[in-house]
């Protein structure tokens, strides 16, 4: 079978069994926006736990954290196990989030956002700024899954086919059933993504190196470099790369909106506890895969090329190479569907029904939900067919996704103030935001790194003095921060929460 | 927030400072599999073990189960 049939075949086999996960999940789909964008909040917590590893978990791990191992070093693991170790915020802020969910029918972080500090506006400002930042994010997806198939299939998938299909895919499952048909594929993807993952990683090590032990100490002779200290990232670089990702499980709206599935304390916390050993499997074999990549092929003119070319070698198996492939295919469409089902969501609630047309009915509001994430879909695409022309561009998949985080970490301060601080304004939380992103933007574009640091570092600072500053300065809405703080004061400690 | 929460706060940045340091101060000159590579995995095993003696403590109120959907 020649090297093109065979990706194909494993793509529709892959396909075909996503499409029937998701009809069966149709089968519990009930009516109404809730259930379409939240399951009706009724999910249950091992398929909680593996839709929130394959909405985290993106191709950025096997392609371009790999990548960063092979280039940088040990650091790479240390970055990315920043990032899972920000889970606490979870544990702090998930259950929070979960409460006034229920307690109050928020359908997006947004909707909390415009809630809590009584402004609409603030909802739509918070929307938009995920929609700014989103879209590059999920472009990259787009391209990943384009330079992979090209690649693992050697031209036999043309990158632009393979863009195609991903956004046609990612479309197809987020309109069977919304949130559960997203939810169950999900499922499906991670259990695909890890055991794909680990099964390439015992190959790379047995077959490459002669088992684990002998992997390791290859490591020691061979690339010391990558191994003393942080390998060979400079403090700046580890400090940027790292404060996005530590905040992205409450700065990222894909993962939020999932802290309001869980349909028990239960649930919640299988979720946070199957993602947790998931992320941390997960993690180290992806940076086990960027080691083995620069022992075996040191020489690679581009980092984000390790995982393909590792494949490429004759100790993976043709089957195994292909199901790897299929793994990272599966992490960046979980990835895609998912942004897709948020932001269609984001667009109905915070600015369709809370900004134009404020007596919009429910139907009414699903209708323009489900109009939009078409609409999303291609304009995923034609970013990443832009931005794939690029050259440059096209194998900066980590710091490209860095900054997508850097600029959703504007909405950090004004999340953590609604659920803390009595003080806190509407014109605060505005502020901070529309600075921060505008800062970030700016130095992201021109490229600028005042005293080394990176734009989501300064711009964390910048939009956290403005949040305090302007807050200060203005009228709080007294009656419902004290309705939203004392209710969560109450639930919190019935549930025993921290 | 009780003492407990601020306790864990103040933990949990301890581990984040150790994180950003140790690695790039005390295993600058260590090359080997056995320098910050096993630190981090230890120190990530440490942290999980902390966030679920957090959640292992929360239990089911059906009060907060206000606004469910049938």
């Amino acid at each position: 079978m020649s090297q093109g049939l065979f990706v194909w075949s494993a793509i529709a086999i892959y396909i075909a069994l996503g499409i029937a996960v998701a009809v069966m999940a149709r089968r519990k789909l009930g009516s109404g926006i809730n259930d379409f964008f939240l399951g009706n909040r009724q999910i249950g917590g091992f398929v909680s736990a593996l839709t929130y590893a394959a909405t985290t978990y993106s191709a950025f791990m096997m392609v371009g954290l790999a990548g960063l191992t092979y280039k940088l070093g040990v650091g790479a693991l240390g970055f990315e196990l920043t990032y899972l170790c920000g889970l606490v915020l979870v544990v702090f802020f998930g259950p929070r989030f979960w409460l006034v969910g229920r307690r109050f029918d928020y359908l997006t972080h947004a909707e909390l956002l415009a809630d809590r500090y009584q402004r609409r506006a603030v909802g739509i400002v918070a929307a938009l700024l995920c929609l700014v930042f989103l879209i590059p994010y999920a472009a990259i997806q787009v391209m990943g899954i384009g330079y992979l198939l090209a690649g693992v299939s050697k031209g036999a998938i043309p990158l632009l086919g393979a863009m195609v299909l991903a956004i046609l895919v990612a479309l197809v499952w987020s309109n069977i059933a919304g949130l559960r048909s997203v939810a169950w594929t999900d499922a499906l993807q991670a259990v695909i993504m890890l055991l794909a993952s680990l099964a390439a990683l015992g190959f790379l090590a047995y077959r490459g190196f002669g088992g684990f032990g002998n992997f390791l100490l290859k490591m020691d002779e061979e690339i010391p470099q990558l191994l003393a200290g942080p390998g060979l990232f400079k403090f700046n670089v580890f400090f940027g790369l790292a404060l996005p990702w530590l905040f992205f499980s409450v700065s990222n709206p894909q993962v939020t909106q999932r802290l309001f599935i869980p349909k028990s304390v239960t649930a919640f916390k299988q979720m946070i506890g199957g993602f947790l050993v998931f992320g941390f499997i997960y993690t180290l074999v992806s940076v086990l895969w960027g080691f083995g990549a620069r022992l075996l092929v040191p020489a690679l003119d581009k980092a984000d090329k390790a995982t393909p070319a590792l494949l490429a070698l004759p100790i993976i198996p043709k089957a195994i190479a292909i199901i790897v492939m299929v793994g990272i295919l599966a992490a960046a469409i979980s990835t895609i569907d998912s942004i897709l089902l948020t932001l269609s969501s984001m667009c109905a609630r915070d600015i369709y029904k809370n900004g134009i047309n404020l007596r919009a009915s429910e139907e009414m509001e699903l209708r323009v939900g489900k109009a939009v994430i078409p609409i999303l879909a291609i304009i995923f695409f034609v970013f990443a067919y832009w931005a794939a022309g690029k050259k440059g561009l096209a194998f900066m998949i980590a710091p490209l996704s860095a900054a997508a985080s850097a600029g959703l970490l504007m909405g950090v301060p004004a999340i953590i103030g609604a659920f803390f601080w009595r003080r806190a304004t509407a014109a605060g939380a505005l502020s901070s935001m529309v600075g921060g992103a505008i800062l970030v933007l700016a130095l992201q574009v021109s490229g600028t790194k005042p005293l080394g640091l990176w734009p989501g570092v300064w711009g964390l600072m910048v939009c956290t003095a403005l949040y305090v500053f302007v807050s200060l300065c203005t009228r709080p809405p007294v009656q419902k921060a004290k309705e939203f703080l004392q209710y969560l004061h109450e639930a919190l400690a019935k549930g025993n929460f921290v | 927030m009780g003492k407990l929460f601020w306790g864990w706060v103040v933990w949990f940045l301890f581990l984040f400072a150790l994180d950003f340091t140790i690695p790039f101060i005390g295993f600058k000159h260590v090359p080997k599999v056995t320098g910050s590579f096993l630190f981090w995995i230890l120190w990530i095993v440490v942290a999980i073990a902390s966030m679920f003696l957090i959640f292992f403590r929360w239990r089911e109120n059906h009060d907060n189960n206000e606004g469910d959907h049938p």
